[in-house]
């Protein structure tokens, strides 16, 4: 057997903060033989970031004290001079980033970041031969018209194709390991297939070793030999994928397993493991808050169970009942502006969309970016203003309401927004945010506001005295709970959630997508559920509606769709799922390689 | 490419024609809505012991008895076609671009700014250079040491520059480095620079530093925080796991970006200073646009002060539009945005 592309021994880094020092990892060593695939799977501030930026050597200069052996191809890079760790990264080991939007300079061209890259490295080389090589290295990343497209700039390329492009910047010097860090955590389902594939395709094609970061075990699932799982900065499982993803033994591996949303569970399975749960005794450590929020359960469960019979059989009920939001035939316009003579051309956003809402039932709403499931949810709550149909709330038409008429309707339509870092205002705290709703809404007794606000903080698992807190006090899924107060201060009917968990790990999606299913159960909500992934959608939501190019394609129960699905577009979207059995990903890779042939010969 | 420069170009146009209708209004329609009729009119732009011939020779002369309509109109077809004024005994002509005649010299306004603009140009040109290079430079230098000594040093002497009016630091550097150890010359001196370009830098040396300081420190601060910035972008970071040196990823990868909003500032900055330096040009007694327009407020001389104003509006946006072409060339981004 070789010797291992990359060795890692007894890593350590800590970060100096003002409490002391803090240690982002603590003692992980692991190999990568060369050739292989190595998965490191963790939440966000596991560390798996700060070791892969230390396989870089890109601790130095910062304020960082790493200390253990890195072994990269022979040299040791915590010892190594700086000139020579320069001549290693891109060369010996490469690494993608994530967020594909930052990671490319905005004001050259890809062509020029990528012969840059070459130039680095092969100081003889001219720039015929660097731009041969990014030519050829963007073509094997799956960029058409490599040879043209090699003078756009970042802004011209989709989110996937700069992503792309930051592969192809790494294959440029054809490194003996590359180093992918949640390369497609802001990416479609499809797209997040197509890249992964790619990776695979690449590794045994050019024996390229890799190592894969992420928080989803999902995406490491089918391209990665080894899997190490990390918390709080220590490596707790690790082990041959299979193994591990099919009989894992540390409790925090099979919390975070349990924690990915499986296109092949279905609603009804996933609510009655989660009401069985609750079921359970509360333990000393959840506390009083969670004892109140138990029992406002057990009345919900109750109520619900004697209503319809178990909660799978829902939407048949209601569907007796007038709906609560009825759209006909919306279509959304905007004017793109372009073409050579600067004229406007008509572009549909959402184009000729028709549903029904019951009240209780969760409609969700799935599709790639630019489906324009976003926009259709704006318009429901009139933020956008639809350019022909109709919007009809509890049986009145609100399509052309002015604003002055509709503000007490506001009331009963609200929404969680996707990003939960920029969509509270930093400089206002929390307590405000969320009780500026009750402000609007004619509520002056300040008093009153600050109890509402403390009773629902507690409701979404906070504290009452995170009231005076910042939002850069809390973390994503904190500050997500804190966006579901702010939607639900006001006691809202229909509550419309886009993408709320995708900014989210998965361990922190699955609490969050609990916390809106006791909620709806609770205080009665309807909810319009949109996310791009499958499996989400799939877990919270009783019908689901297929979006493609501003479209519905298909609208059915969700087990239908999920079960059966009709359109040729859903079954895409199906195969791109990521799973979690290994063996099933592979079997799902070549499914997709099939479909692409296909697809290329016809 | 050439339909943005094109449309910037336009907008540029009507820009200036606003411009136009808005330092009319300021000499002729606020004066009138103030309730002063066309003879107080005309007599404040007599001067000082205004005899009723000369005021009627005023009122007939810029029409101010006409309607603000046609008084617009004439005044605007004189900046573009030029006018004549007919005195009583004979005839005037007035070339394009004209902006009526001087009072107190009885002289056209057009050749007098034409004169005075070298004077103005090589001190806006001259500081300019210098406090770009200082100020960027020691704004870049300062972010990548951040919190060192160099940083504290330049950000204090920074907070000096921008709150020390020049005519502080004007004369002090008058007092010490040409009365007391006379290296350079006195204020005042100034000889084109097609005559004598040595004589023409030597003399400009003292206004161009003190000038300089001033933005120097702005532009320091300004390129300090777009740097601190930029460093901490991811792109910078995909540039070191590149394998770049530390000197191309900093001027390459972070000036780049870093620069952007300083281009837009400076298009604003030197397009007014080219409309005259003013206290600069008090301080060191230099015969530019700045000054001119200072005497002529002092004289009541409304010709003229009208005509700086407007010179200056066109500076700012000309260089505006010099601005948003270079933007576009800058920032990839505007283009398709635009």
């Amino acid at each position: 057997m070789t010797d291992p592309v990359v060795s890692v021994n007894d890593l350590r880094i800590t970060f100096p903060t003002l409490e002391g020092r803090l240690t982002a990892v603590d003692g992980v060593s692991f190999e990568v033989p060369a050739g292989g695939a190595v998965g490191i799977v963790g939440e966000s501030g596991s560390g798996k970031s700060a070791t892969s930026l230390a396989l870089m050597g890109l601790h130095r200069g910062t304020n960082a004290e790493v200390t253990g052996d890195i072994t990269v191809t022979g040299t040791n890079i915590n010892t190594a001079s700086d000139h020579r760790v320069r001549d290693m990264r891109g060369n010996d080991i490469a690494m993608v980033f994530q967020d594909p939007m930052s990671s490319l300079h905005p004001q050259y061209t890809i062509g020029n970041q990528l012969i840059e890259a070459f130039k680095v490295h092969r100081p003889g080389s001219s720039v015929a031969d660097a731009r041969k090589r990014a030519v050829e290295s963007l073509d094997r990343v799956g960029i058409p018209n490599a040879a043209q497209r090699i003078n756009s700039y970042p802004h011209e390329f989709s989110g996937g194709m700069r992503q792309r492009a930051l592969i192809a910047m790494g294959l440029m010097c054809e490194p003996t390991v590359l180093l992918a860090d949640e390369i497609t955590t802001a990416l479609d389902v499809t797209v997040q297939a197509q890249i992964l594939d790619l990776l695979d395709d690449l590794r045994s094609d050019l024996g390229m070793s890799l190592i894969l970061v992420s928080h989803d075990l999902a995406v490491v699932a089918g391209s990665v030999d080894e899997v190490l799982v990390m918390q709080t900065g220590s490596i707790v499982e690790r082990g041959d994928v299979r193994d591990v993803l099919s009989s894992p033994e540390h409790p925090y591996t099979k919390t975070l397993l349990a924690a990915v949303p499986r296109v092949d569970v279905s609603r009804a399975q996933r609510r009655a493991q989660v009401r069985e749960e609750r079921r359970q005794p509360i333990s000393e450590e959840q506390g009083e808050q969670a004892k109140r929020a138990q029992r406002a359960r057990r009345r919900a469960d109750a109520e619900g169970d004697a209503r319809l019979g178990g909660a799978a059989a829902k939407p048949e009920k209601s569907e007796a009942d007038a709906p609560l939001l009825s759209v006909r035939n919306a279509r959304m316009r905007f004017k793109v502006r372009g073409g050579l003579l600067g004229g406007a051309s008509d572009f549909y956003a959402v184009d000729d969309v028709s549903f029904d809402l019951y009240q209780g039932e969760t409609l969700g709403i799935v599709g790639e970016s630019g489906s324009g499931k976003s926009t259709l949810s704006r318009m429901v709550t009139r933020l956008l203003n639809p350019t022909s149909g109709q919007i009809v709330f509890e049986g009145r038409d609100i399509t052309r309401l002015p604003e002055r008429k509709l503000r007490p309707l506001r009331r009963d339509i609200q929404m969680i927004f996707q990003n939960p870092y920029s969509s509270l205002n930093p400089r206002v705290t929390i307590g405000d945010s969320i009780g500026a709703g009750l402000r609007v809404q004619g509520e002056n007794d300040t008093k009153q506001i600050q109890r509402k606000v403390q009773e629902l903080l507690e409701r979404v698992g906070l504290e009452a005295s995170h009231y005076n807190r910042f939002p850069h006090a809390f973390s994503g899924g904190q500050r997500q709970r804190i966006a579901i107060a702010r939607a639900l201060i006001l006691r809202p009917k229909l509550v419309i959630c886009d993408e709320p968990v995708s900014a989210l790990d998965v361990s922190t999606q699955d609490q969050v997508l609990r916390l809106l299913d006791e909620l709806q159960d609770d205080f009665d909500l309807t909810y319009i559920f949109v996310a791009h992934d499958l499996a989400v959608v799939r877990q919270v939501s009783d019908r689901v509606a297929v979006m493609r190019k501003g479209e519905v394609v298909e609208l059915d129960h969700s087990d239908t769709v999920y079960e059966s699905p009709r359109h040729d577009y859903t079954r895409e979207l199906l195969t791109a799922a990521p799973v979690l059995d290994p063996v099933e990903a592979r079997k799902h890779r070549a499914q997709r390689a099939e479909l692409r042939r296909q697809s290329t010969a016809a | 490419m050439i339909r943005y420069i094109l449309r910037r170009l336009a907008a540029g146009v009507v820009l200036l024609l606003v411009v136009t209708m808005v330092v009319f209004a300021i000499f002729f329609l606020v004066p009138r809505l103030a309730g002063i009729d066309s003879d107080g009119l005309a007599a404040r732009y007599v001067g000082k012991s205004p005899s009723p011939e000369a005021i009627a020779a005023v009122k007939e002369r810029l029409n101010l008895d006409e309607p603000i309509t046609v008084q617009y109109g004439e005044f605007v077809s004189g900046l573009v076609m030029g006018t004549e004024y007919d005195s009583g005994t004979d005839v005037i002509h007035c070339d394009a671009p004209c902006f009526g005649y001087s009072f107190k010299t009885n002289t056209e306004v057009w050749p007098q700014l034409v004169d005075r603009l070298p004077v103005t140009g090589s001190l806006a040109i001259g500081a300019a250079v210098i406090w770009v290079v200082a100020g960027v430079s020691i704004g870049v230098l300062s972010a990548l040491r951040r919190g060192s000594l160099l940083d504290r040093a330049a950000m204090i002497t920074a907070l000096a520059g921008v709150s020390l009016p020049i005519f502080f630091t004007g004369l002090v550097s008058l007092a010490l480095l040409s009365y007391y150890w006379p290296i350079f010359p006195p204020g005042g001196s100034y000889t084109g620079i097609t005559e004598n370009p040595l004589a023409w830098a030597h003399a400009l040396v003292l206004p161009w530093v003190t000038l300089a300081f001033l933005y120097a420190a702005m532009y320091a601060r300004l390129t300090r925080a777009g740097m601190l910035d930029t460093m901490g972008e991811d792109f910078i970071r995909t540039a070191r796991a590149k394998g770049l040196p530390e000197r191309t990823v900093v001027t390459k990868h972070g000036l780049r970006a870093a620069l952007t909003p300083i281009i837009t500032i400076f298009g604003l900055d030197f397009g007014l200073m080219l409309g005259g330096a003013v206290l600069t040009e008090s301080t060191f007694s230099l015969p530019g646009l700045g000054k001119f327009a200072v005497d002529a407020i002092r004289g009541n001389d409304l010709p003229v002060v009208l005509g700086v104003t407007m010179l200056t509006a066109a500076f700012v946006v000309v260089c505006n539009l010099i601005v948003d072409v270079l933007y576009a060339w800058v920032d990839p981004r505007v283009r398709v945005g635009a």
